[in-house]
This record gives structure tokens, C-alpha cells and sequence, in this order.
């Protein structure tokens, strides 16, 4: 049976913190920068590649990993802004064996997951193109079916998410958007593959935002 | 009646009497019965007919002529009387040093071994001068249907190591066995008890023998009975009823006991509870039990008369059994099983050399069911039951029997007081265990062997599902499946997994609990449906 070390929870909740504290030490003036006015509300869309930090997820889901997002964002400031976000995943993949005797014996395996996510990020240099920080915390509904055996499990489960990247100003409403995120959702116990399945990993996404207010 | 008429009626009467002589009784030409020592060579080669085989000799009755060739081959014989017509030959069992109660009487005698004496005379009524206790074997000289010894084809002798791994089937046998009734046994007991005389010729012995076919009857088997003469006066009758065999009916199991009695005052009380009530109690609830059952072979359930004269009734029916090509697998007769006396409780399986194996199986099949100790016993010189004239016939058989010296034996006291039921009871189920157990399983496949197991888990990330892989050598028998069953625990109770017997050799079993261990056994089915026993069991990763 092979487990998976994780990353000390003390770390990322560092990062939140400061990420999260971010936003009242800065200023418009400090940052000196652009005065266009921008909507105060948006939408967005991402997609882009996940890597499960689990071994065990990775062997059974193996191939390339590809999320969808929705976003609602607000606006409270030039240098802040507060999104929810809903991200699906559906992929499939195959069982894998213990002490193997015949080899080919292979299950189908679907799995489906559904996040809900509230974070925030800032913007400390606001400009055409702009970095920021953020993070939040997320809450995961998963499911993962056998395809060939009268078996599935499903669970819901709460997390956390830091991220990193940039946005580009494409007009008055549009920003493209770049991302990394590091996520953690512990979701217990599991197979003899992992003692404890955390379904958190790094995600590289590409999106676009439009300002609606 | 005028002096001629007398005359010619006198005629007619001694004419019709010669008439009815056994034509058994003596040989058709000149010959000598001879006393040989065991073993003997091939004595049939030389023209001698084995008549009986003992412990220590064997009585050989052959024509004058062969006579020189005998001794030309070097057989050492001892010429004991020469057969002639109206003289009857009989073994006689006497623990006595005088058998006789008056010398005077015209019977003569020769001892031929511990307590075995050769008997001949021509007077009807010699049992008049003989000391009780004693017992008579009517000797067939001339038999042209007994074989030689050494020319009977061997019987079926299984292995009987395979009774060692039968779970399945002992289980079924102890399902029987524990149908035995011993309130039914006491009451079949006293109502043989109470015709007061089962003495063969007389008309209780008839009445008893009614009684044994009205019971056959409403048990619902096909029974009839056989009537036969015996000593050229008597008559009696056997009783016979069949449970056809489902698979071969043609080969049968016999189980027989003889229902008539004697003692020292036959003709008016003979009551014979242990002798042999007890044996013919347990012929009717082995009917009781097996009628309802099915058998690959028949089963037949014989009640015999005259016995205690000389074995005739069973001699009748052997020897009709040899002539119409009866296969007969085995005999198990019963005789005396309802006094165990005072030392421990012991039931003598006793057989001839050629039936060994039978003793063996039976005490196989049915030493793990009851508690008291089945004696093998082989001697081919205890000849003093039924068994004897099915041995005579060449097939095999054997006699089930209390090991004890029953002090009411021929007695008038021989009655259902003095018997002791619970062992009458374990006696009959071990009878009835050996009888189910020979016409049951001779047929059913082989239990498979060569059983492996292998199992591996699939596992996802939160679950994770047991398979384990079996296989198994082929039966060598053709058109035989394969059921699988499954238990949690070892030898615990096991759930078929197979709706249908598998043709292949292999089997699957899927979606099990990786928590679990699991343990698997196999059984062969052939084409009638037919399983057999369990496989050895096998752990589901024994083979990992």
C-alpha cells in the first residue's frame, strides 16, 4: 500500500493569511497607476490542466486532467476583487491492482467532481497587466463509479486554494486571465491505495472575465 | 380300507414323498464328500465342487472318478461320507463335546473344526436328538449354480479411503441414520414376540410372515412373498420387497434377516425377540426410512424363513437370485442385534475373505454415526446365518451381529424384556448407513482434485473489490460439470456460487470484500445430475 505524503497544512494557511491581509496595506496611490474605470462587477470563464498532488489519483486517473470554471466577481476595489466560482471535472480512468495475478483485469472508473469556490485576490500593481495573489476556500462534491461493478463512492468535502497569476486588460470590460493554483481537499479515508485521498493538486488555467456593472 | 388299497395309498405316498426331495440333496452321480485342507489348489479343475469353505478346511464334494486325480495332483483329503439319495447333509455349530442327546439315534457326525461338526442322516425329525443351543446349515452337495471357489468374479471394491473426505455424504447418511425409530423398533419386536412361535411350518411363522408383507405393503414398497418347501414336508415363505434404483436398477443392495425362531420347545412358545425379531425389526425401518429416499441402485429388503432349519429360505432365494443373473452388489444381513451382554458393545460385521471389502465399507460408512465399536470379523467357517447361502452364490454379503453369548438364545425367555433397545438402535443405523451408502454414491462422480486459487484486489481511490481466479484438473469421467461453492470461514457453510454446472475448469469469482478471506470448495456433476463430494478446500490467495 503506498500513501502519499501531503504538504503541511501550516504553509498554505500561512499564504491565506497573507493574501488575505494584502488588500488593506494597499492603495491606489501607492501602486501609481492606470485611472480607467472598470465595472464593478464581472463574470469569467477558465479551463486548463490539473495535476493531482495524490499518486494514487494519478495512476487511476491518468491522462491529462482538464477543469471548467465559472466565475462572479466583484469588484470592491482597484486592487481587490471577491469571486465565487463553480469548477467541474469529469474524467475516467481504470483500476489498479494489488498483488496482481492476472493483470488484465481492469475496471472502468468515472469520476465526477463539482467545486464551489469563494476567494479573493489582490492586485498590487494594477496596469494593463496585472499580478495578483489570492486564495479562499472551496467546498467539493465527488464521485467516483465503477463502471463494470455494482460499486461507487461519493463524498462532499471542504478546502482551501491559494493561487497566482496575471490578467491582461483586452478592452474597457474584457481581461484575459492567467492562473496557478495550489489546492487541498482532504477527503478521507480510502482504498488500500492511499490511507487518506486528498483531491488537491496545482491547476494551470487560461480564462477571460467580462465586467458586467 | 381293504389291504390292497392300503398298499397302492402306502405306494402313492412313498412314490410322491421321493418326489419331493430336494434335488440339491445329494449328487446325481456317485461321489464322496471330502474334507481338504485350506488352502487348497484349484479343486474345481479336478472335478470337485467346493460346498463349504471354513476356517481351516474345506468340504469338497467330488465324483468317485476324480477322486485318484485328486490325489494324483497331490490334494491331501480325508473321505468323510459318500452322498446318497435321502440323506441330508448339514453343518452344525455346537459348542458342545456330544451334540447328540442319545447315540442311539440314526444320525451320524464328524467333527471337522473347533466346534463344527458335519452331520448326515436320512430321519426327518433328527433335531429331536440334538443339544440345544445348536445351529444348522443345510449343505447343497450338488449345486450345479453354486460356483467354485476361486471362479466368482470379484465385486466392487472401492476405495475406501475416498469415505475419509466425504462431508457431503456422511451428512446425508446421519440425516438418515437419525430417523431411527426405536419406539418403532420395541413395537415391531413385540409383535413378532407376540405370534409366540415363528417357528418355520407353523402357522404363527405364516401369520408373521403376513404380518412382515402387509407392513412392506403400507410403507408403500412393491413387495410379495416367495413361498418354498423345505426338507420335503415343510413349507414357508419369504417376504421381499424392492426400492428400485433410480440410475441401475439392476444391480441391488440386499438387506436381509430371517423372521422365523426356534428355541426348546418351538412348536409352542419360540418367541426369539433377539433371534431374530430384533434383525426383522430392523429390515421394516430400513424399508421405513430408505422407501422414502432414492438410490442409484435398488435396494432390496428381505425377510427369510427357515433359518433356523438349515438357512433354506435364504438358500431358496439365493440360489433363484444366482439363476436369474441377480446382480447383487452386497448382502448385509442382520441377526441377533439387540443383546450386547455385558461387555462393551460391540456389533461383529463378519464376512468371508471375498467379502472384505464390504465389511470394510460398511464399518466405513458407518463407524463415524454411532457409538458403538464395529468389529471386522473374517472367517469364512461362521456360517450359521443367511449370509452363508449368498456367500455359497458367490456374492458378497456379510453379518451384522452382536458380539455376546445371549443366555436366552433358543430359549423360551428370549423375549423383549431382556433386549437392549438403544443398542438395537445404533446397530440399525449403522446397517442402515452402509445400506444407503452402497446404493447411493458407487455412481456419482469422482469430487475434482487439483483445486488452486488465486486472488488479487482492484482498487480505486476509495474502494476496492476482491477477485479470486480458481482452477482444477478435468474429471477423467466424460460429461461431468463443475459446481463452485464459497464459505466465509473454513469448512464453514458453503454457498454455491454456480446456477449451472460449468463445463470449463475455471471460474471467476468477482466483487468480493478484500476485508474478507474466503475458502472454496468444488464438486463434479455429471449428466444425471449426480454430485459429489467436496474437493479439498482451498483459501482464496493459497496460490498467490
Amino acid at each position: 500500500m503506498k500513501t502519499i505524503d501531503m504538504m503541511s497544512p501550516k504553509a498554505p494557511a500561512f499564504f491565506a493569511a497573507v493574501l488575505l491581509l494584502l488588500p488593506f496595506f494597499s492603495s491606489p496611490a501607492l501602486a501609481g497607476m492606470e485611472k480607467v474605470p472598470q465595472p464593478r462587477f464581472f463574470i469569467g470563464a477558465a479551463a486548463g490542466y490539473f495535476y493531482p498532488r495524490q499518486d494514487a489519483f494519478r495512476k487511476i486517473y491518468g491522462k491529462p486532467l482538464w477543469p471548467v470554471e465559472l466565475q462572479l466577481g466583484w469588484n470592491p476595489s482597484r486592487k481587490m476583487s471577491v469571486f465565487g466560482a463553480v469548477r467541474y471535472l469529469e474524467t475516467s480512468g481504470s483500476t489498479v491492482l494489488l498483488a496482481a495475478q492476472r493483470p488484465e483485469e481492469k475496471y472502468a472508473l468515472r469520476w465526477r467532481q463539482a467545486t464551489l469556490r469563494l476567494g479573493m485576490n489582490f492586485w498590487p500593481l494594477p496596469s494593463r497587466f496585472a499580478p495578483f495573489l489570492g486564495a479562499g476556500v472551496s467546498y467539493s462534491f465527488y464521485r467516483e463509479q465503477w463502471l463494470d461493478a455494482p460499486l461507487a463512492s461519493e463524498g462532499r468535502q471542504a478546502g482551501f486554494f491559494v493561487q497566482t497569476g496575471g490578467r491582461y486588460r483586452l478592452g474597457r470590460r474584457f481581461h484575459a486571465l492567467v492562473q496557478i493554483e495550489y489546492s487541498a481537499i482532504s477527503a478521507g479515508g480510502g482504498s488500500g491505495l492511499s490511507r487518506s485521498v486528498n483531491l488537491g493538486g496545482l491547476n494551470l488555467s487560461l480564462g477571460l472575465t467580462a465586467g458586467i456593472f | 380300507m381293504p389291504v390292497r388299497k392300503r398298499i397302492v395309498f402306502y405306494l402313492l405316498v412313498f412314490l410322491l414323498s421321493t418326489a419331493f426331495l430336494p434335488v440339491a440333496a445329494a449328487p446325481a452321480e456317485p461321489s464322496a464328500l471330502v474334507k481338504i485342507a485350506s488352502p487348497a489348489p484349484a479343486v474345481s479343475r479336478l472335478g470337485g465342487v467346493v460346498v463349504q469353505e471354513l476356517h481351516s478346511c474345506l468340504l469338497v464334494c467330488a465324483p468317485l472318478p476324480a477322486l485318484p486325480r485328486l490325489r494324483a495332483a497331490g490334494v491331501d483329503f480325508a473321505v468323510l461320507a459318500y452322498p446318497r439319495e435321502g440323506v441330508h447333509f448339514f453343518l452344525l455349530r455346537s459348542p458342545l463335546v456330544l451334540p447328540l442327546l442319545s447315540q442311539g439315534a440314526d444320525i451320524e457326525c464328524r467333527l471337522l473344526e473347533d466346534r463344527i461338526w458335519l452331520l448326515w442322516t436320512a430321519d426327518p425329525g433328527f433335531r429331536r436328538y440334538l443339544a440345544q443351543p445348536f445351529r444348522l446349515k443345510a449343505l447343497a452337495l450338488s449345486g450345479p449354480l453354486a460356483p467354485a471357489a476361486g471362479e466368482i468374479p470379484p465385486a466392487p471394491a472401492p476405495e475406501y479411503e475416498e469415505y475419509r473426505s466425504r462431508p457431503r455424504a456422511a451428512r446425508a447418511l446421519a440425516k438418515l441414520t437419525a430417523q431411527v425409530s426405536q419406539e418403532r423398533l420395541r413395537s415391531d419386536i413385540l409383535t413378532l414376540q407376540n405370534f409366540k412361535t415363528r417357528y418355520a411350518s407353523t402357522a404363527q411363522c405364516e401369520a408373521a410372515g403376513d404380518f412382515i408383507l402387509r407392513r412392506f405393503r403400507q410403507i408403500g414398497l412393491d413387495a410379495e412373498s416367495d413361498p418354498f418347501s423345505f426338507e420335503s414336508y415343510y413349507q414357508s415363505k419369504n417376504i421381499v420387497a424392492v426400492i428400485p434404483g433410480e440410475i441401475a436398477p439392476e444391480r441391488m443392495v440386499l438387506a436381509c434377516a430371517h423372521y422365523d425362531s426356534t428355541s426348546n420347545n418351538p412348536l409352542v412358545s419360540a418367541p426369539g425377540a433377539d433371534d431374530n425379531a430384533s434383525g426383522t425389526a430392523a429390515i421394516l425401518e430400513l424399508a421405513r426410512i430408505l422407501a422414502k429416499e432414492k438410490f442409484d441402485f435398488s435396494i432390496g429388503l428381505l425377510c427369510v424363513s427357515a433359518e433356523e432349519w438349515g438357512l433354506y429360505g435364504s438358500a431358496h432365494y439365493a440360489r433363484q437370485a444366482r439363476r436369474d443373473g441377480a446382480e447383487i452388489i452386497a448382502v448385509v444381513n442382520l441377526d441377533m442385534i439387540a443383546y450386547p451382554g455385558d461387555r462393551q458393545r460391540v456389533l461383529d460385521v463378519i464376512g468371508n475373505r471375498k467379502s472384505e471389502w464390504l465389511a470394510d465399507r460398511f464399518i466405513a460408512a458407518a463407524q463415524p454415526l454411532v457409538g458403538l465399536r464395529l468389529a471386522k470379523v473374517i472367517d469364512p467357517s461362521l456360517t450359521w446365518s443367511d449370509h452363508s447361502s449368498f456367500w455359497d452364490q458367490g456374492y458378497a454379503a456379510l453379518c451384522g451381529i452382536e458380539d455376546s453369548d445371549n443366555p436366552y438364545y433358543h430359549r423360551s425367555s428370549d423375549t423383549l424384556a431382556t433386549l437392549d433397545l438403544p443398542f438395537a438402535v445404533e446397530a440399525v443405523q449403522a446397517s442402515l448407513a452402509a445400506v444407503a451408502d452402497l446404493a447411493r454414491p458407487l455412481n456419482t462422480p469422482a469430487a475434482p482434485t487439483g483445486l488452486q486459487a488465486r486472488s488479487q484486489i482492484s482498487m480505486s481511490l476509495f474502494s476496492s473489490l476482491k477477485t479470486v481466479y480458481l482452477n482444477w484438473q478435468a474429471n477423467r469421467e466424460q460429461g461431468i460439470g463443475y459446481h463452485v461453492y464459497r464459505a466465509d470461514q473454513s469448512h464453514g457453510p458453503a454457498l454455491r456460487l454456480t446456477a449451472q454446472p460449468l463445463a470449463q475448469t475455471s471460474f471467476k469469482d468477482s466483487f468480493l470484500s478484500p476485508a474478507q478471506e474466503y475458502f472454496y470448495v468444488l464438486t463434479a456433476v455429471d449428466e444425471q445430475g449426480r454430485e459429489s463430494n467436496y474437493s479439498q478446500e482451498v483459501r482464496d490467495d493459497e496460490n498467490n
